[in-house]
């Protein structure tokens, strides 16, 4: 009698082979085409963005607070902490939901990126799992910043695309997961990527909104400052201490909204989701179309880096200094 | 027909008349980046040394650059109703009005029409925060 099957040992390594020779079909990749750069360049851009849209958010609250504590001190008004804590625009449940949000989003899309790559299979599950981990606390984050209190009221907003975003990922993470065939993934990417162009629209018009109360405290700081300086050299005897002090602070300030203009994370957001469709459409594509797609990724995301880098240290610098602070006696 | 049905023909027939004649309507978030270009339009105003030595009408201008950045703050934090007509309508004539802003705003010999300008801004960004309370 002869034994058809293989040796015990090779058995296990069969369904492996199977599984990265499907991944690679899906993937569609040749071994010339090496996505390694360009997935590198998209993981480390989507993790700067997550670290810069983390910063604006937490500097938020700060830049309010200190607004109104600079509007005072200029009007000669009483100050109060409470009065101060009033002005927060966003709680730490508000921003730890859009922080994960992006978080999320970034490591649902390495999954994907990883898939189209064909990576070692491990690698491949290890990242759906760290996707399907990130959508799982963002899953928590929305019920705990939806069932207590909130500031921005488009946090209840979130309630519906967390749920229909974790939903279509997880489905599309469960079947890389369970090592389904690549038809099933592609069809599942196909019916369920949708879902999470609401989450990406929300936070991209809420981070806006958000830059632009940073951009009017900024603003406002320069007229405390220009109307102490011109109010002061218009005195008999000016105070020479004093307008140097003004004028020091005019500089910082100019720096500074230099700064802040060019800290919109709105355009930044834009190009992660349009980096995340180029790398699907890739996925999605023909083979016949793919070099087109490939090509496309490629611009997407180094259209995604260049939005991101200069994002990311303008971000860091405007948390980091002061913004201005208006001079008063 | 109730008294109160009446009412609320006449103001539909009328922001409708008033919607056909303004500029297509912003979104909440395009309402607070209108507005942040205007406060910073305003600020450079308010800079001008010029103004600065004309205490009445610089303290006129700057209160109400604080009334206008209060009701942004407030916009962030709003609940509005984006496909409401009423707000539709009102971002319209918010359109305009920061339209007619700009034509003065450079002018320091036309404090009356940036006065007025920025008080037709602030009295239609009331309605729609009295709306979304």
């Amino acid at each position: 009698m002869t034994n058809a099957q293989p040796p015990r040992r090779y058995r296990r390594f069969v369904p492996l082979a199977l599984v990265a020779f499907g991944l690679a079909l899906l993937s569609g990749c040749s071994l010339d085409q090496d996505y390694t750069p360009v997935v590198t360049q998209f993981q480390q851009a989507s993790n700067a963005l997550a670290q810069s849209f983390q910063t604006l958010l937490t500097n938020a609250n700060t830049v309010e607070y200190e607004h109104y504590i600079d509007s005072q001190t200029f009007e000669h008004g009483r100050l109060s902490p409470a009065q101060i804590d009033s002005r927060a625009v966003i709680t730490s449940d508000e921003l730890k939901l859009r922080s994960d949000a992006v978080l999320a989003l970034a490591s649902y899309t390495t999954a994907l990126a990883t898939l189209a790559q064909g990576k070692e299979e491990a690698q491949i599950v290890a990242d759906a799992n760290a996707a399907s981990a990130s959508f799982s606390t963002l899953a928590t984050d929305g019920q705990t910043a939806a069932a207590s209190h909130h500031l921005i009221p488009s946090t209840a907003d979130y309630a519906g695309p967390i749920s229909a975003a974790a939903g279509a990922a997880g489905e599309i993470l469960g079947l890389i997961e369970r090592h389904r065939t690549h038809e099933e993934i592609r069809r599942s990417i196909e019916k369920n990527d949708p879902a999470l162009a609401a989450l990406f629209n929300l936070l991209g018009s809420e981070s806006k909104a958000i830059y632009e109360r940073q951009k009017s405290t900024q603003s406002a700081q320069g007229v405390m400052l220009f109307a102490d300086y011109n109010r002061e050299i218009a005195q008999p005897l000016p105070d020479k201490d004093y307008l140097l002090q003004l004028s020091n602070r005019i500089k910082q300030f100019r720096r500074n909204q230099a700064l802040v203009a060019n800290s919109d994370p709105a355009p930044a957001i834009a190009s992660f989701k349009k980096a995340h469709d180029a790398l699907v459409a890739l996925i999605l594509a023909p083979k016949t179309g793919r070099p087109q797609s490939l090509a496309e990724l490629v611009t997407s995301v180094r259209s995604f880096a260049a939005e991101v880098q200069p994002l990311s240290a303008n971000v860091q610098a405007t948390a980091t200094t002061a913004n201005g602070k208006a001079a008063t006696r | 027909m109730t008294r109160t049905s009446v009412t609320q023909t006449s103001k539909a027939q009328t922001l409708k008349t008033q919607t056909s004649t303004l500029p297509a309507p912003m979104t909440p978030t395009e309402l607070v980046t209108a507005i942040g270009i205007t406060l910073t339009q305003l600020d450079q105003t308010l800079m001008e040394p010029d103004l600065v030595n004309q205490p009445a009408q610089w303290q006129q201008i700057y209160a109400m650059r604080k009334h206008l950045d209060d009701q942004q703050r407030a916009l962030v934090a709003a609940a509005i109703q984006a496909d409401d007509p009423e707000f539709q309508a009102l971002t319209g004539k918010i359109q305009l009005a920061i339209k007619q802003l700009q034509k003065v705003i450079d002018d320091l010999k036309k404090i009356d029409s940036i006065v007025n300008a920025i008080a037709e801004v602030s009295a239609d960004l009331d309605e729609i925060l009295k709306a979304a309370a």
